[in-house]
């Protein structure tokens, strides 16, 4: 029996879902907003689209590495190991077009004492710190692009397109974005304590690249750290290896349990921070 | 301004200077950028290691497990140390107007940002090495790999050539400041790619044939994979000899490139600010 009426929970539930819708619209306005500053310096948009396929040429390397070698690593043909890298390029794109961009700022929003303003609105402060910007640019080329890969690469492995197969890959690749906007978030967080952690956040942010490759190329210690102590190889191997059903019952848990457990430990850490914050105007 | 002006040693000394402190104030930030740099190394060696395991042959685009690990560590450090950089200095330079300030001035730009980036390199230079002969004194007492000391000598020369080279090939191509107002993200995105043609990421050989023909043809290769070959011992004394003087004619090449684009490219600045 729960512990509140009837009635008290229906208007936490309708006030919970009002929020929710609030929060979803203002987001789409980010989202706007975003578009509109980029598309106003048109130089600066193609710059970042020749450096994201830049950057894409520099990954689909290791496909050429992979199908020229043409070896079978521990289950993985070169068509999984070409999806693996689609949803690879996909989910940069989801991170470093959605999230990177408010954690570099985050920084310096919390060291410069920029925070006291944006305390005064009547939005979530974390989803006002953490979600106001997003780079359009970064997405749509690497979301392009790590579309193309996977569906080259689901029709050569030959997979039936099933609500199960697309439905769980695409529920698991929003779980591998939940994961990886608290990932990366939590060291950022440490600025409310420490003065400079760009050297610590350095660190972290080149940690994304331990998804290039599938886990199976690392021995069976460093895959357990890298599943459930220090989950970086949660956000790419899952997706992949559900759709190649490969996927281990204790690991379907896992992707239900991590993003709550993440979600609910940078809460945490963030209303501590602000606890640690001091205003710098005052 | 002639040679025989002690003057004329001395400001660019100051400014070798100047760019030897920036590196020491900053050095908390490239050594961690080394660790960056350690990442894709760890990521590639194991990659390699399931590669050669899975495969039936010893020998892949022509390199035994060995010599591709030894490829994928030294790619990441000598990738990291040709690194430049300064373009975004030369972008900020023309932006804001500071260019100005070495119009008036009695110093030439090009010596100024060489010496500035020899003075930030030096001590990055050092780091490197060091950390270079103890790898390769580690696959030397693990896989009983061994270097002759000419090979280290001559591996030593062409690194200089290759800082050198790589320096002009960016000094050409920071150039598009005077036509393009906030171009970092292209320099970006035009150094990522000229890492994966020197073969800073993988050995060139392992893109087939045709992309190595292609990359014989460039300049790019000059700053990373050769300088590797000349170490790991993959190449002859007569190629070592004849990549040397191909390093300098690229170097004389882009010398004139660059000197020309400047030239053209100076012609369109226009001073912004007081």
């Amino acid at each position: 029996m729960w512990p509140w009426g009837g009635r008290t929970m229906r208007t936490t539930a309708y006030e919970f879902a009002r929020e929710i819708k609030k929060h979803l619209i203002i987001y789409g306005l980010f989202i706007r907003f975003s578009v509109m500053s980029q598309m106003e310096y048109r130089w600066n948009f193609i710059g970042n689209m020749a450096m994201e396929t830049g950057y894409l040429c520099a990954k689909l390397s290791y496909v050429v590495v992979v199908y020229r070698s043409n070896v079978t690593i521990n289950g993985f043909t070169p068509d999984a190991m070409l999806f693996f890298i689609g949803t690879f390029v996909m989910l940069t794109g989801g991170y470093a077009g959605l999230f990177m961009i408010n954690n570099f700022r985050l920084r310096t929003t919390i060291r410069d004492g920029n925070l006291d303003l944006l305390m005064t609105k009547p939005v979530s402060l974390q989803f006002l710190v953490t979600m106001r910007q997003a780079n359009l640019t970064l997405l749509g080329v690497d979301v392009i692009a790590g579309i193309i890969i996977v569906v080259i690469a689901w029709s050569r492995l030959g997979i039936a397109i099933t609500l199960w197969t697309v439905g769980g890959y695409i529920a698991l690749l929003m779980v591998s974005l939940v994961v990886s906007y608290s990932l990366f978030l939590l060291p950022n967080l440490l600025s409310f304590w420490l003065l400079n952690t760009s050297s610590i956040a350095n660190i972290t942010d080149s940690f994304w690249d331990f998804n290039s490759m599938p886990m199976v190329i690392y021995s069976g210690w460093i895959r357990l750290i890298g599943v459930f102590i220090l989950p970086i190889f949660v956000l790419t191997n899952f997706p992949t290896l559900f759709v190649l059903d490969k996927m281990p019952t204790h690991y379907l848990i896992w992707a239900a349990l991590l993003p709550i457990l993440l979600l609910f430990l940078v809460r945490w850490v963030w209303l501590r921070g602000l606890r640690n914050y001091n205003s710098a105007s005052s | 301004m002639s040679l025989h002006n002690p003057g004329w040693l001395q400001k660019y000394r100051r400014t070798l200077e100047m760019g030897l402190q920036t590196a020491l104030e900053y050095r908390v930030n490239f050594a961690i950028s080394l660790i960056g740099a350690i990442y894709p190394i760890i990521i590639q060696s194991f990659l390699w290691t399931a590669i050669y395991d899975a495969s039936s042959e010893t020998e892949l685009y022509g390199y035994t497990y060995r010599q591709i690990i030894v490829y994928t560590f030294l790619a990441g450090l000598i990738s990291r140390l040709v690194h430049t950089g300064f373009e975004y200095d030369i972008m900020d330079d023309v932006k804001n107007g500071k260019f100005s300030n070495f119009l008036v001035q009695p110093i030439g730009y090009f010596p100024y940002r060489l010496a500035n980036f020899f003075g930030q390199k030096l001590p990055n230079m050092i780091l490197i090495l060091i950390i270079l002969a103890v790898i390769l004194l580690g696959l030397n007492t693990v896989w009983g790999i061994s270097i002759t000391l000419g090979r280290i000598v001559l591996f030593l020369l062409t690194l200089v050539l290759a800082l050198v080279l790589n320096f002009i090939i960016f000094y050409a191509i920071s150039a598009i400041a005077f036509w393009l107002v906030e171009i970092g993200f292209l320099f970006e995105g035009i150094r990522i790619v000229i890492i994966l043609l020197s073969g800073g990421i993988f050995p060139l050989e392992v893109f087939g044939p045709r992309f190595v023909q292609i990359t014989n043809l460039l300049p790019f290769k000059y700053t990373v994979s050769y300088p590797i070959n000349v170490l790991n011992g993959r190449l002859s004394v007569g190629d070592i000899g004849t990549g040397m003087i191909t390093q300098c004619v690229w170097i004389v090449l882009c010398m004139l490139l660059a000197a020309y684009l400047w030239r053209v490219g100076s012609r369109r600045y226009v001073a912004v600010g007081g």
